[in-house]
């Protein structure tokens, strides 16, 4: 197995002349990480730091009819135990969103009621953790079972229980909630007139979808210790991915002033999405103000499985035309979203699912519904991909399919069908995440030369639709695929920079690096604005007294949004730098040019150094500075094509994937490898996810298998050849050109190996994951084979 | 986490002693990777860490592991990848992951058996001898034929003995799972002599992962006998694999699906 | 208890609550906090640790058994601004990302380079195959692995 990454680029980079952008530039915490430093919030140690542990229902739906903790309290160690009684019933979403956030106010710090089998009872404080636990034993609660809803398709029926029955449980944006029928979203847009069309459509196609729970698993699970300062204020060190929304969030749910609390997050042990949520910080920040001493909540490894969140499930219902000319007329997607126990992020997904997928055909004729419902199950939230993951299972298996209808190449028919240069789609206007979007045209797309360079290097018509025998049969299949870069409109990040003595500078923002590599990124952006090295950029982010705001690390946000944010700021700065070094060198500031870290004239040089010693010391003395914030106002999407060789054992239905190839257009890579890197751990994930990440249920709704040992996630022995191919483009709305890469190569590995299985063996999976057991059912019952 | 009392014997005899007389549950300690796993347990142990028991030794006649040779070192020993055709070396490498084979014990992975508890299947293979501090011996059959830890007793193994005098038979180990490093969904061994290129003279069959105990399938080893392995034997030798064997309830695949696979995987190991 | 051992090629006496408390726990209550906890059950690497140069999981390996051993921690790989080859290799090749994994990566990758000097692809891989990521797909990480191979043969050859 071997990497190849084709660097298209350098003849971009030569003609655009980057010295830091573009470059692999190695990452500003990347010392501190190879060398085990104490960066992670588990390796904060506060002196009397206490251990929370929390109390998990039994059951999966059950009212509290009794709980007392009076046992538990008196256990030596033991210094708060909280139920529902002892904390303000406020309710909120735990969804890290921009306020108000589309995700209903359905959950509490505490309740009294559990929605699910691992839903939040009751929570200890002790000096060990065994204490707590042992006091978690002593805690004794009575329930009232009630009967659980366990499949999302009895959410709605007539006379089911209802979830949500609390009065506080609202929406806060007018968006349509009905909890009594166990709803918690719904979306219906219609454009053009799709019923008609598809009547008049030569072919029509329709399949029911299924994909499935997983979950994110970072190998660091959620963390948070809550302490209080010299001054009494609260600091919460934690494992997040929105920072800001925890700040928020935790005031809102405790009734306490924002101005109270400070977030800090440190590195973080990986997030996925599963870390947008302000998940443990209420809790924890509540057992601070109890016990007045520092706290902290560790989740286990079943924790992290059980009760943090996963991707949701959706049953998709695609029927779509399709002309024999190549003509895509017309489309009607049906969705029903099981969303777990409680509402995060169900609506934002929902329209996602749409949003990242349909505005990629040039099809003007669109029936686009759905229902996102509560079950008693565990809880879903945002994960990578986010909606589009589910929705491109559905579409590019279908796609597929009307290829073979119509009797084209998929290849070279998905290059006649996508969206180009200077287009636009009513899609744009009518989907946004949540509310309404924004209409965009589009102003960057490589996606042709993306599918031209994948399908050479799989060798796709030299694979595809082989005549096979044989107990192992080897197919390929591909997709084409768009996501989004940032939330436009609506979500905003801003940074701030000072220069120091040397020449150094000191880059505040708070963007959030989750390991995603964003703080070496913006370093790299503000150096390329002021003509000086990577190096000499001090970053220090997300902390929310001393880095300006910023929504966090989601939505493929961070480097067209934020990063733009870096951009104006170092251009604010280096017009100040130039104006000092005017009076220096007593030269109009036209004159000057800024480049390696000096700014020249047309009869001297200074060196940053020396212009930020007089700033500082000489005359005028200032400081140089400067912030700025920035939202969007369109999402370029980045655009990629994904193709994969399978083998199929017919004997055991095992698939083994052989060769994947990811070829993707995110405008400028500003951090090559870092671009890389995304794309072969979103890949690696995906194929992981298709063919053998799940949740195996009992009847009672008990995750059976919440460790490393039963959910299986891909290893080195695991990996197939994988090729990653970078196709530069330039996005003109983009910090130096570039769009986003982190969530759209998890989209792929789901279609792609359903379309190779089929290339392989003739047989059509409509259900994920493909586990050898299931594969081989349908082998066995679709008689095999082409 | 555990507060468990740890026994340090100086030597066998003294661990013994102490298995014996001691009134709380005790058990050995040997590589120690499900020992932290269940840390509510109540048990005692006894250290068997630093008694000599890890040594690989062959001569002539037998190869002897010690039942505190670790999974790696069995790995890493040279002639695992020699003797019957590398069987040892295949059949460890399905064990655990690296770091996990460096503290799973020859011991412990056949007395405690556990979804990876590939080395039991093949001491049934290798007619194996499983050697006990007490002194009483057991063949891998009767070590096999219940619980090893109800046939065991209040004993400790000490070593396992393999006969080497077939050690140029063909054998084959394979795993079959979800992904590389996971529990086997079932594993099957074997260990043949072929007359000539298509016949088996005779064969040993064994499979793991079906339930706790490894299974021998000895009616469709007697069935392959002297067989040429045509087409139609091969049918044959997969319905009678799936009569034979035994399929506890696992959470990840019916049992329907592991029966109807046998004869997939055994194809895959034929010669 | 107290026990003795050598950690990072320098003698130490570990305070250890009994004598199956992790290792884990215990390196990390005296310092060590490299070593890394995610899973608690052998199955994710990032506890990953050297004893007597073999890598062992820390999160299932009794401290009372360390007595007399000789561990390696991420902490003795090196420091920054004094990594090793392999640390530097690892930054290098673009195989850290939240770094989680990465000291159990790498303890691996040393254990596997002080016996193999030059390993194929499968053998990389199987050196590595307990210590899971999910931020890098593994690709990088076994870039990194062979550009530490290239980095230790030259400097052995001076």
């Amino acid at each position: 197995m071997f990497l190849i990454c084709v660097n298209l680029w350098l003849k971009k980079m030569e003609k655009n002349n980057f010295q830091q952008v573009g470059k692999s530039k190695i990452k500003v915490d990347g010392q501190a990480l190879v060398t085990g430093q104490p960066v992670f919030v588990g390796d904060f140690i506060i002196p009397g730091m206490l251990w929370a542990k929390v109390l998990w229902s039994p059951h999966s739906h059950a009212r509290i009819k009794n709980i007392d903790a009076s046992e538990a309290e008196k256990l030596p160690g033991v210094k708060a135990v909280l139920t529902y009684k002892d904390v303000p019933r406020i309710p909120f979403t735990t969804a890290g969103q921009g306020a108000p956030e589309p995700s209903p106010y359905d959950s509490f710090i505490l309740d009294n009621k559990v929605r699910y089998l691992g839903d939040r009872v009751a929570a200890v404080a002790a000096e060990t953790e065994e204490i707590a636990n042992e006091a978690l034993k002593q805690i004794k609660v009575d329930y009232e079972i009630l009967e659980p809803i366990l499949d999302p398709k009895n959410s709605r029926k007539k006379n089911a229980p209802v979830i949500h029955d609390e009065k506080e449980a609202h929406m806060p944006l007018p968006l349509a909630y009905e909890p009594k029928k166990n709803i918690c979203a719904h979306i219906d847009i219609k454009i053009g007139d799709a019923e008609k069309t598809l009547k008049e459509s030569d072919y029509v196609i329709e399949h029911e979808y299924d994909i499935h729970y997983a979950q994110h698993t970072p190998i660091e699970t959620h963390i948070s210790t809550a302490y209080f300062d010299v001054h009494g204020r609260m600091v919460i060190i934690t494992s997040t991915q929105v920072p800001f929304h925890v700040r928020r969030i935790v005031a809102r749910s405790l009734n306490i002033p924002v101005q109270k609390i400070r977030v800090i997050k440190p590195r973080i042990g990986g997030g996925f999405g599963v870390k947008q949520e302000v998940l443990i910080e209420p809790l924890v920040a509540a057992l601070a103000m109890k016990t007045n001493q520092a706290v902290c909540l560790k989740y286990t490894r079943s924790e992290e499985f059980i009760s943090s969140r996963c991707r949701h499930p959706q049953v998709i219902n695609l029927k779509t035309g399709v002309q024999k000319d190549g003509t895509f007329s017309a489309i009607d997607i049906g969705i029903l979203q099981n969303n777990g126990a409680y509402g995060s992020h169900s609506l934002t997904i929902l329209c996602n699912t749409g949003s990242k997928i349909l505005p990629l055909f040039k099809c003007k004729n669109i029936i686009f519904d759905g229902d996102v419902v509560y079950t008693n199950l565990p809880v879903c939230g945002a994960y990578r991909g986010y909606g589009a993951t589910e929705g491109y299972f559905a579409m590019g298996i279908q796609l597929d399919e009307m290829a073979e209808k119509i009797g084209v190449d998929i290849v070279e028919w998905s290059k006649k069908i996508h969206i180009s240069v200077g287009e636009t789609s009513p899609v744009f206007a009518a989907l946004g995440e949540g509310v309404e979007g924004v209409e965009q045209n589009i102003s960057s797309c490589g996606l042709d030369k993306c599918i031209e360079l994948g399908a050479k290097e799989i060798n796709w018509y030299q694979k595809r639709r082989k005549t096979q025998t044989g107990r192992y049969r080897r197919g390929v299949g591909m997709v084409i695929m768009m996501q989004g870069s940032s939330i436009p409109e609506i979500d905003m990040g801003a940074a701030f920079m000072k220069m120091n003595e040397d020449g150094s500078f000191n880059l505040l923002l708070g963007a959030t690096d989750l390991g995603t590599g964003s703080d070496t990124i913006m370093s790299q952006i503000a150096a390329e604005v002021l003509g000086t090295a990577t190096e000499k950029m001090l970053v220090y982010s997300s902390d929310t007294d001393l880095t300006p705001f910023d929504v966090g690390a989601y939505a493929s946000s961070t480097t067209y949004l934020s990063g733009q944010a870096v951009l104006k700021t170092a251009q604010k700065i280096k017009e100040q730098i130039k104006k000092v070094a005017a009076e220096m060198l007593k030269e109009p500031v036209e004159n000057l040019t800024v480049h390696e870290g000096k700014v020249f004239g047309k009869k001297g040089k200074a060196t940053f150094s020396e212009i930020a010693n007089y700033s500082l010391y000489t005359k005028h003395q200032h400081q140089i500075m400067a912030g700025e914030s920035h939202i969007t106002h369109k999402s370029p999407p980045p655009f990629s094509a994904h193709f994969g060789e399978v083998e199929v054992d017919t004997l055991t239905g095992k698939v083994r994937v052989i060769k994947y190839v990811a070829a993707v257009d995110c405008g400028t890579a500003i951090n090559p490898k870092s671009a890389e890197g995304q794309t072969e751990g979103a890949v690696i994930n995906g194929i992981s996810y298709a063919l053998c990440e799940r949740y195996i249920f009992n009847k009672k709704g008990k995750m059976l298998n919440p460790n490393f040992n039963y959910y299986k996630i891909f290893s080195t022995m695991d990996l197939p050849e994988l090729k990653t191919i970078l196709v530069p483009t330039y996005e003109p709305t983009g910090p130096f050109g570039a769009k986003s890469v982190s969530e759209i190569g998890i989209n792929g590995p789901c279609p792609v190996i359903a379309n190779a299985i089929y290339d392989a063996v003739g047989v059509r999976l409509y259900k994920a994951p493909f586990t050898p057991d299931k594969v081989l059912e349908a082998i066995k019952k679709n008689g095999n084979h082409r | 986490m555990s507060n468990n009392t740890i026994y340090l014997p100086k030597n066998l005899s003294e661990a013994l002693k102490i298995l014996n007389n001691s009134k709380e549950k005790v058990l050995p300690l040997a590589g120690g990777t499900t020992l932290l796993l269940n840390p509510t347990e109540k048990f005692s142990y006894i250290e068997l860490d630093g008694l000599n028991l890890d040594y690989i030794k062959s001569d002539k006649n037998n190869l002897s592991i010690g039942a505190m040779t670790t999974i790696g070192q069995l790995a890493a020993w040279p002639q695992s990848a020699r003797y019957w055709n590398g069987l040892i070396r295949e059949c460890t490498l399905t064990i655990a992951s690296t770091p996990n084979r460096n503290m799973i014990t020859a011991g412990g992975n056949i007395v405690g058996l556990r979804p990876w508890s590939a080395l039991a299947g093949v001491l049934l293979l290798l007619d194996g001898k499983i050697i006990t501090a007490r002194g009483k011996n057991y063949t891998a059959k009767e070590f096999f034929s219940k619980l090893p830890k109800t046939i065991l007793g209040k004993n400790i193994v000490t070593k396992i003995r393999i006969p080497l005098n077939d050690k140029d038979l063909i054998g084959k180990w394979k795993k079959f799972s979800l992904t590389e490093t996971d529990y086997p969904i079932l594993s099957m061994g074997i260990l043949y002599k072929l007359k000539n290129k298509n016949t088996i003279e005779n064969i040993k069959i064994v499979a793991t992962g079906l339930t706790i105990l490894p299974q021998r399938f000895i009616k469709t080893e007697r069935m392959l006998k002297n067989k040429q392995l045509t087409d139609n034997i091969i049918k044959l030798l997969t319905k009678s694999l799936q009569n034979e064997a035994v399929i506890g309830a696992d959470i990840r695949v019916a049992a329907e699906y592991k029966r109807e696979i046998l004869g997939a995987i055994f194809k895959d190991i034929l010669p | 208890m107290k026990i003795e051992t050598t950690i990072n090629n320098q003698k130490k006496e570990l305070n250890v609550k009994n004598y199956t408390e992790p290792l884990l726990d215990v390196l990390r209550r005296h310092g060590y906090v490299g070593t890394k906890e995610g899973c608690r059950s052998g199955q994710c690497g990032a506890c990953v640790v050297l004893v007597n140069g073999l890598p062992v999981n820390s999160c299932i390996y009794p401290a009372g058994r360390a007595s007399g051993k000789k561990i390696t921690t991420i902490e003795g790989i090196g420091i920054p601004n004094k990594l090793d080859k392999i640390q530097q290799s690892y930054l290098e090749s673009g195989a850290v990302q939240c770094g989680y994994c990465t000291p159990g990566m790498i303890l691996c990758t040393k254990s596997l380079l002080d016996k193999n000097p030059a390993p194929t692809d499968e053998e990389i891989k199987l050196a590595l195959d307990g210590n899971l990521c999910r931020c890098t797909g593994y690709v990088k990480i076994i870039d990194a692995v062979k550009l530490a191979a290239k980095k230790l043969k030259k400097s052995s050859h001076r």
